[in-house]
């Protein structure tokens, strides 16, 4: 077979505007990194070097002995945790509700899920505000579970019931005629099938959760309560921002999500249904 | 192993729409039996009623002398090969056959004596540990096929298997199957819509059409007396030959005058009786493509020649199949075995084997004679 031939200038030009996209992307992450390991007296300092001359751990000391950092780390974590077991557990039943059964309103519930998606959450602040004062959930960590799980949901639905749609039929009755109930039909065959589908929903949810400020601080007021975000916000003041703990927590923020990611990658493969059926 | 009866079984869908229209047939204990047809007459819709995997709208279906109406897929002790495969893609090969044991809570030893001798029957053996999508199209079905027979059921279901596999080996499983009827003793229920499958395979065919069963008969039975005109022309490769027309008594002997073009062709007594009543009436003949041969004169007086055109000629090697026109734009086929092929274009003499001819009402296609 004749080798493909390549053309030089126009790999040199693909190649150099890769190169300054990754730049462009790859700088404000390292800025970070540097100013969270620069003194505190060099914080505005305009060198370009990555690793500062001077190059100190002081700025993640100061975030877990002086500062409450910990704790919303903690927050964070059982927040998110509970808002991505939630939206997995929620979506992945009524995503194969909506693929597999026929019932009265499946259409219109179908819409309304996707038009809930059409209004920014800014939006639904104010009646979302409204809602927990009355439900008293104001200031408690089940008022922000409720709030981002519902936020993320619908989202999450139509994304389940897209995948449990590619999954044959026929495999479902081979399980049935094996012996499955429709419950084992459910957790035997088709959750492990849709397991690329719960990993981009779970990391969906969680990431919603990890990164999401506004909701956060119309809920939560006690400092002891606050999430990352509205920890990373607090080092900003009226008389001046804490750069260097403002960057050492935001390398901090990053890292759970950075694990997530690699640990669920090779779940996030396609055609695990592949060789199940003739296609 | 258990007999299957269903009795005037009716499926209806939402919107009116009735894909079998109380189909009465009786399936004997040990039984290889074959329901065919072509696309859409229901064959596939009665099969999955007998796997419970559709609603019967009226009627009954029994199976060991049970009505299953209302028992759910899996207390039929069935078994059922799709013609996807529809193998479990996240287990094994061992995993797969395994499974319905499993859930059935069979002893550990027992399972895997089990799997191990389907293995074995079906030569998948060194494939145990693979998934299914390292298998060929051929071993993935042999799996489907192994999963069935662990269970040892009453009843083994196939929906089309074979269907999607190339020609040759389509020919070899067919023969697999057919051994492994031999083998397990089982009642079997086949569905294709290929007729080859199903002279080849079944002891019983059920040919269908539009929700309706047209004949319940052994295969020779089925080619040599067929009930009607669709089953004539279903059954039979290639497919019967059809002439429209009338019967004309001349001088006390019976003629068939085709339709279009007039050709005569002499009945000989032995139709008489049956054909009285059709005197100037319309109806078919049917005669099968090995029943007209080419002939230089006639060898017969149960012979009626006709003159034609040849439009095109196959050899198949053991035998030559012939298309040809005689003016109007019917086209009939003939099949011989014979070491002088003739040209395309060339106008030579046909010869019908009157003996072998079939008739059929012109309104309820019907069989008359035959």
């Amino acid at each position: 077979m004749k080798k493909k031939s390549t053309n030089l200038p126009l790999l040199i030009i693909s190649y150099s505007i890769l190169i300054i996209f990754s730049i462009i992307a790859l700088y404000p992450t390292l800025q970070v990194v540097t100013i969270s390991l620069r003194p505190s007296n060099s914080l505005l300092s305009t060198s370009l070097e990555i690793i500062p001359a001077n190059a100190t751990v002081n700025s993640y000391k100061i975030l877990f002995t002086e500062k409450p950092f910990f704790k919303w780390f903690v927050n964070s974590l059982f927040i998110c945790g509970v808002v991505t077991i939630t939206g997995v557990a929620l979506a992945s039943t009524a995503g194969y509700a909506f693929s597999r059964y026929k019932f009265i309103g499946k259409k219109i519930g179908m819409l309304s899920l996707l038009v809930t998606q059409m209004f920014p959450p800014t939006m639904l602040l104010l009646p979302m505000y409204i809602m927990l004062v009355k439900l008293h959930l104001i200031n408690s960590y089940l008022g922000i579970i409720v709030m981002y799980s519902a936020t993320a949901m619908p989202f999450c639905i139509w994304q389940m019931k897209g995948y449990y749609d590619t999954i044959p039929m026929s495999l479902e009755e081979a399980a049935r005629i094996d012996g499955c109930s429709h419950f084992q039909v459910f957790f035997k065959i088709i959750l492990p099938l849709a397991s690329p589908a719960l990993v981009i929903t779970a990391l969906f949810s969680f990431m919603t959760a990890w990164t999401e400020y506004v909701v956060a601080a119309q809920v939560l007021q006690d400092t002891d309560l606050y999430t990352l975000p509205l920890g990373l916000k607090s080092f900003e003041s009226n008389m001046g921002t804490e750069w260097g703990l403002y960057g050492a927590a935001s390398v901090i923020v990053t890292i759970p999500v950075v694990i997530l990611f690699l640990s669920l990658s090779k779940w996030l493969v396609s055609g695990l249904t592949l060789g199940s059926v003739k296609g | 192993m258990a007999n299957v009866q269903l009795t005037n079984v009716k499926k209806e869908y939402e919107g009116g729409v009735v894909a079998v229209k109380g189909v009465n047939i009786d399936i004997n204990d040990k039984e290889f039996v074959v329901f065919v047809g072509p696309s859409g007459c229901g064959k596939s819709t009665t099969l999955r009623m007998i796997a419970g995997l559709e609603d019967i709208s009226s009627g009954t279906i029994s199976i060991d002398g049970k009505i299953v109406n209302d028992i759910p897929p899996k207390d039929r002790d069935i078994a059922m090969v799709f013609q996807n495969y529809a193998l479990y893609p996240h287990m094994t090969v061992y995993e797969n056959m395994a499974f319905g044991l499993q859930l059935r809570k069979y002893p550990k030893e027992e399972i895997e004596q089990r799997v191990r001798n389907a293995a074995k029957i079906l030569s998948l053996e060194q494939y145990l540990e693979r998934k299914p999508k390292a298998l060929s199209g051929g071993q993935r079905q042999r799996v489907a096929v192994g999963r069935a027979i662990v269970r040892q059921p009453k009843v083994f279901l196939f929906d089309e298997p074979l269907s999607n596999l190339d020609a040759k080996l389509r020919v070899q499983m067919r023969t697999e199957i057919s051994k492994l009827h031999r083998t397990l003793e089982a009642t079997m229920v086949y569905v294709t819509h290929d007729q080859t499958e199903a002279m080849t395979m079944g002891d019983k065919i059920v040919v269908m059409k539009d929700g309706n069963v047209q004949q319940i008969a052994p295969p020779l039975t089925l080619y040599h007396t067929p009930e009607n005109k669709f089953v004539a022309g279903f059954i039979g490769s290639p497919a019967m030959n059809f002439l429209e027309g009338a019967i004309q008594n001349k001088n006390g002997k019976l003629y068939f005058i085709e339709k279009s073009l007039h050709n005569e062709f002499l009945l000989p007594e032995r139709y008489s009786t049956a054909l009285q009543s059709y005197n100037n009436k319309e109806l078919w003949m049917g005669i099968r493509p090995e029943h007209i041969s080419i002939t230089q004169e006639k060898s017969s007086k149960e012979i009626s020649t006709l003159k034609a055109n040849v439009e095109v000629v196959e050899p198949m090697g053991n035998e030559v199949f012939i298309y040809f026109t005689t003016g109007n734009s019917n086209q009939y086929i003939s099949r011989i075995i014979s070491s002088t092929i003739p040209k395309v274009g060339e106008n030579i003499e046909f010869g019908f084997d009157m003996m072998k001819i079939h008739f059929f009402d012109k309104e309820t296609e019907k069989t008359i004679v035959q």
